[in-house]
């Protein structure tokens, strides 16, 4: 064990001597200062207000959308059009939301708290996707551009299982991931605490888990739904991982698990929109945090379901990777 | 247990339906130097990568220092010490840095051991810059650097001169030797130019269409196809029309070539051609024995291609 430690470490000095690495933690560090930065300026030029009203009869409106909701729901589940029943889902959490309101007496907040809104520049600017994209480039450095370089024949003549080699690469790049996802997290955290303040760090919010609110602190859901963006991010490093080990190419892994990252999930969930036996397809349910933000969006899939779907593709993929990784010759 | 180093058993690999190499068996002492010959294509290097683990044994088997590479490959490789085609370290590193990263693999390579490995393969100055910025030939004994750091008992070296200058295949020649008498360390070097090997090796094991041919002693294979002892001696003198044509009246083949007469003739005749010679008053000015044969004959008429 104290032996692939040692691997480990080998495999994330390698990682961070690369130059890339560095400069793609200061090209997020960038991104996200820029982009808190620009919001800011954005709401006080154009004097946007942080605050809303809440009115005195917030209790009957969300009465009122409720029978709304529960309305639009019989219409659609009665309907036969199958692009509005991926909408089911989102009503389905509004209504939730608005009942678990009323019966709990959750006036809701004039103020949105800071936990709230790091989650929500988190996902609006998709941060999970370009933690993605940049672990992807590095994943396949570690891999195939261990191939290419020809490096890859100094490691297997080593003292150390084909699989253990591997195995220390995956989780090196892990490391870096949770290195920019915590960088992430933080540099929100303290801009936008700057900007607009530190307010409500103790509140607690609702948490739709695709079949019931549950009333959690607002820093834990915060928490859960980082954790869910990396859990995202991780089924597409876990391709471009498989993909390098079985194309020893670059290319191919980076060109193809970005697609998937950035195109081919879309297109697959268009196919799951027409296709019961779409939801089952990989990627099609992997944006996790989907699932707690806006409500299940494809039809008869809920969160629960998406992690089991991806983590037995996941696993699937691993395993054809080492079978070829560990036969192969180099 | 015995001493041996190195042993293959009836090492087979078959890709496809294609058999690179099938029947190689060897045994390597310690402390010797041995050479894996062979032209291009003929499986030395399928060879030493089923020895090193990076191709699948398709038949036979591999033992390091006693340990099977099939049953127990770590214990194997922890024997070996080794570059494999060409000398390929991360080159965003610096040579310091891949040195420390290798160390990192085995117990008890300290910082102590990898400054004396820098010192062995001379490479001080130019350690702490990257490896981009290194030649072959620095690469190469960065390359005999790593693969030296746990002190291996076996060092594998494939095709180690591609690429060096006459004065670094003379500079690695003397680091092996030494390495090999100092510390009994095995060496195993493959490589398709012959000169090399009859200079660096003691035993040579030379490989055709993916079989060994035969595993002699250099002088054992230098000796090989000599049948009797004739040689060809370059003679030089003040007048070699007329050496010709009395060498020629006392039954002694030979031709005037540019660098003197070429006599062929046994040892026993010698004395009686320089007698000849200066009896009839010419000054012989030197008189050199042609080497009838190099290795390189031997290795063409063992591999059969060429006359």
């Amino acid at each position: 064990m104290g032996n692939f430690l040692t691997l480990i470490s080998i495999e994330n000095m390698k990682l961070w001597k690369r130059l890339s690495t560095k400069v793609m933690l200061i090209i997020l560090v960038v991104i996200i200062l820029a982009a808190t930065s620009i919001m800011k300026y954005y709401n006080v030029s154009h004097n946007v207000s942080t605050t809303t009203k809440v009115s005195e009869t917030w209790k009957q409106e969300a009465q009122k959308s409720v029978e709304m909701g529960k309305a639009q729901l019989k219409q659609i589940e009665a309907g036969t059009n199958k692009m509005t029943k991926s909408n089911i889902g989102a009503v389905e959490k509004s209504v939730a939301e608005d009942e678990y309101r009323v019966k709990n007496d959750i006036k809701p907040e004039s103020k949105q708290n800071i936990w709230g809104r790091v989650t929500k520049l988190d996902t609006t600017a998709g941060y999970a996707s370009l933690i993605a994209l940049l672990l992807i480039i590095s994943c396949s450095a570690l891999v195939a551009g261990e191939f290419s370089e020809g490096t890859m024949k100094m490691m297997i003549s080593r003292p150390y299982r084909r699989s253990e080699i591997l195995t220390a690469k995956l989780i090196a790049t892990i490391l870096y991931g949770l290195v920019l996802l915590v960088t992430t997290f933080l540099l929100n955290f303290i801009m936008l605490g700057i900007f607009y303040g530190f307010n409500g760090m103790g509140a607690n919010e609702m948490l739709w888990t695709s079949s019931k609110i549950i009333y959690i602190p607002a820093a834990l859901k915060t928490l859960i739904v980082f954790g869910l963006d990396f859990l995202q991010v991780i089924v597409y490093v876990i391709l471009a991982f498989v993909l390098s080990a079985i194309s020893r190419s670059r290319s191919i892994a980076t060109g193809f698990s970005l697609f998937m990252l950035l195109a081919g999930a879309n297109m697959l969930q268009l196919l799951a929109v027409f296709f019961s036996w779409g939801k089952y397809l990989p990627f099609v349910t992997s944006n996790f945090t989907g699932f707690i933000n806006i409500g299940s969006y494809i039809y008869g899939a809920t969160l629960g379901f998406a992690l089991v779907i991806s983590a037995i593709y996941s696993i699937i993929f691993c395993f054809i990777g080492y079978f070829v990784f560990q036969k192969r010759d180099i | 247990m015995s001493n041996e180093v190195l042993k293959l058993e009836k090492l087979k690999k078959v890709i496809g339906k294609r058999t690179i190499v099938s029947d190689i068996s060897l045994e390597l002492n310690e402390g010797e130097i041995f050479g894996f010959l062979g032209p291009n294509g003929a499986g030395k290097s399928t060879t030493i990568k089923m020895i090193v683990g990076l191709s699948k044994i398709t038949e036979g088997n591999v033992y390091v220092g006693g340990c099977s590479v099939k049953d127990d490959f770590k214990g194997a490789m922890r024997n070996i010490g080794c570059i494999v085609e060409n000398p390929d370290l991360y080159k965003y590193m610096s040579g310091m840095d891949n040195l420390k990263m290798f160390a990192k693999i085995y117990k008890g390579v300290d910082k102590a051991r990898i400054d004396e490995v820098i010192k062995i393969v001379d490479l001080e100055r130019a350690i702490n810059d990257k490896v981009k910025t290194y030649s072959l030939g620095m690469k190469q004994r960065l390359g005999i650097a790593q693969a030296l750091l746990h002190s291996p008992k076996l060092l594998i070296l494939d095709e180690p001169t591609n690429g060096l200058d006459p004065a670094g295949i003379k500079e690695m020649r003397e680091l092996l030797r030494r390495l090999s008498s100092e510390t009994g360390l095995t060496v195993f070097i493959s490589s398709h130019i012959l000169g090399e090997m009859q200079q660096m090796c003691d035993r040579v094991g030379i490989i055709h269409k993916g079989k060994i041919i035969t595993v002699k002693s250099i002088e054992e294979l230098l000796n090989m196809t000599q049948t009797d002892d004739k040689a060809v001696i370059i003679l030089k003198s003040d007048n070699n029309e007329k050496a010709a044509v009395l060498l020629s009246g006392i039954n002694i083949s030979n031709s005037i070539l540019a660098d003197g007469v070429h006599v062929e003739t046994t040892k026993e005749r010698v004395p009686e051609i320089v007698t000849t010679l200066t009896a009839a008053g010419i000054s012989i000015l030197g008189m050199d024995r042609q080497d009838t044969q190099s290795l390189e004959d031997v290795f063409m008429k063992l591999t059969g291609e060429g006359k």
